[in-house]
């Protein structure tokens, strides 16, 4: 009866939401139960003991890469949590920690050797490396031996200085570019200074130097030349006469007379009888064996060979060759002239090339319009 | 009588409420319940209950101090007695604060458990239950 009054006046069951509950995962350490550090051991907390029959067993220092103690981690430790339904009435439920979660991070041996491993091997390729990249030369200062013997001590090596040109040398080449006097004014090699060529030994020795070490700095091209005029053995009685200039022009073809007139032609990078027996360094021999021809090539003609000026007035030669037509200048008219004859402007005829269609005179040369 | 969902069943008749307060209704002063009360209106006043639960409903509304000497289950709004004065509630036994209770007052209760969305303006005390 009373339940159908009630029913009438309250209602039927009702559905109502209460929503997300406020709870903790985790009472801490300082619950009734659990277990906590404290003096380098784990103990339980100021609650109810674990275990009351060896309650000092959970009481272990941990040791090194050792994880939780065998009783912690096999048995699970106990956090007592209110129950949301019946808190007050039914007892307290107890809710199962995993004792792994309780186990320190640095303690995992697992995490250790792993590491381990990982810097020995990295190790082990730091050693290969710098043995691949020494190409298994270990006098190298900075490589990397992976054999325990200590290395031997670097010997230092003469680098090739090239050693300062004295004052009375004037350097171990000469540039000049005065004009050329003949050898009778060419100064002696005690007067110039004029370095002697050296001999290819010293040269073919300091070369061997500089390929042996390549970190050597770069030496110029004077300075095995400069050493090598030091060297006492190497120095000649008999000085060059002959100055090189290294950057010669040819000569043109019109200045040619007059250079002839001034001064005789240099012959680049000739031996001369002074240095005739001495052996010469291989690259002095091919760059003058280079030099040579191409020198002779332009003095010859420019010697020998005038000028030829071209001049106007052939009109026609005759088939025998003997005979040529030229125009007067001041008559204007076709005037024939044989070969030894006199040409109005002066000059005679010295040959005439019917094939060629060519008048040579003393001074000009014809040919056919 | 709550589940995995937060949600819980009112069943008058299991839990012994007897009182309704209906929606729309208005009680001003005193109000003593002798078993469960279910409030879904307003009360202006003190609120007595004994012999069963309080249920204030989302749509109910206390003003007052109240005393349950049961469980309460908190859904709806409790103001305050004045700006300056917060209303009193003791509950003897569990109170439950809902994601929707607004509640200005102080709360004596033996456990209390509490919902997300909750907004209480006030202390909260919780005693154990006295031993007899």
């Amino acid at each position: 009866m009373n339940h159908s009054i009630t029913r009438l006046v309250v209602g039927e069951p009702i559905q109502v939401r209460l929503g997300r509950r406020v709870t903790q995962t985790h009472a801490g350490p300082s619950a009734a139960g659990s277990l906590h550090w404290c003096k380098g051991g784990w103990v339980p907390s100021s609650g109810a003991p674990l275990s009351s029959a060896a309650p000092a067993a959970h009481v272990q220092r941990p040791r090194a890469g050792a994880g939780a103690p065998p009783d912690a981690a096999s048995s699970a430790s106990v956090v007592p949590l209110a129950d949301a339904d019946s808190p007050a009435q039914e007892p307290a439920a107890r809710k199962v920690v995993s004792a792994a979660r309780l186990r320190p991070a640095k303690s995992r041996p697992g995490r250790r050797i792993g590491w381990a491993l990982a810097g020995l091997a990295a190790v082990m390729v730091g050693a290969g490396l710098a043995v691949v990249w020494t190409g298994g030369d270990l006098e190298v200062p900075w490589s990397v031996s992976a054999t325990s013997a200590p290395l031997p001590a670097p010997v230092p090596k003469p680098l090739p200085i090239a050693p300062a040109p004295a004052p009375d040398d004037g350097g171990a080449v000469r540039v000049v570019s005065a004009p050329y006097t003949p050898d009778a004014e060419a100064p002696s090699p005690a007067a110039s200074g004029t370095a002697p060529i050296p001999s290819p030994a010293p040269a073919a020795a300091e070369q061997a130097v500089v390929r042996q070490d390549p970190l050597a700095p770069v030496v110029a091209p004077a300075a095995p030349v400069a050493s090598a005029a030091s060297a006492p053995s190497a120095r000649l009685p008999a000085p060059p006469p002959v100055s090189v200039h290294a950057h010669a022009t040819p000569a043109k073809p019109k200045d040619a007379p007059q250079a002839a007139q001034v001064r005789p032609a240099v012959i680049l990078d000739e031996a001369t009888p002074a240095v005739g027996p001495v052996a010469r360094p291989a690259s002095l021999v091919a760059s003058s064996a280079k030099a040579a021809p191409s020198s002779t090539k332009v003095e010859a003609p420019v010697a020998t060979r005038p000028p030829v000026t071209r001049g106007s007035g052939l009109v026609a030669i005759t088939p025998d060759g003997k005979s040529a037509v030229f125009t007067n200048p001041k008559t204007r008219l076709p005037v024939q002239y044989k070969v030894g004859e006199q040409l109005p402007g002066g000059d005679s005829i010295r040959a005439i090339d019917f094939k060629e269609g060519k008048v040579v005179t003393s001074t000009k040369e014809y040919s056919l319009d | 009588m709550t589940n995995d969902n937060g949600e819980i069943v009112i069943d008058p008749v299991a839990m012994n409420i007897v009182n309704r307060v209906a929606p729309g209704s208005f009680q001003s002063g005193t109000y003593r319940s002798a078993g469960g009360l279910l409030v879904e209106g307003k009360i202006e006043g003190d609120v007595e209950v004994t012999g069963g639960p309080l249920v204030l409903m989302p749509e109910g509304e206390i003003t007052g101090s109240i005393r349950v000497d049961g469980e309460a289950y908190l859904f709806g709004t409790i103001g305050a007695l004045s700006e300056q004065e917060l209303s009193n509630v003791e509950i003897a036994g569990v109170v439950y604060l809902a994601e929707t209770l607004q509640a200005k007052a102080n709360i004596t209760c033996g456990t209390f458990v509490n919902y997300h969305g909750a907004r209480i303006y006030g202390h909260i005390w919780s005693s154990p239950p006295r031993e007899s």
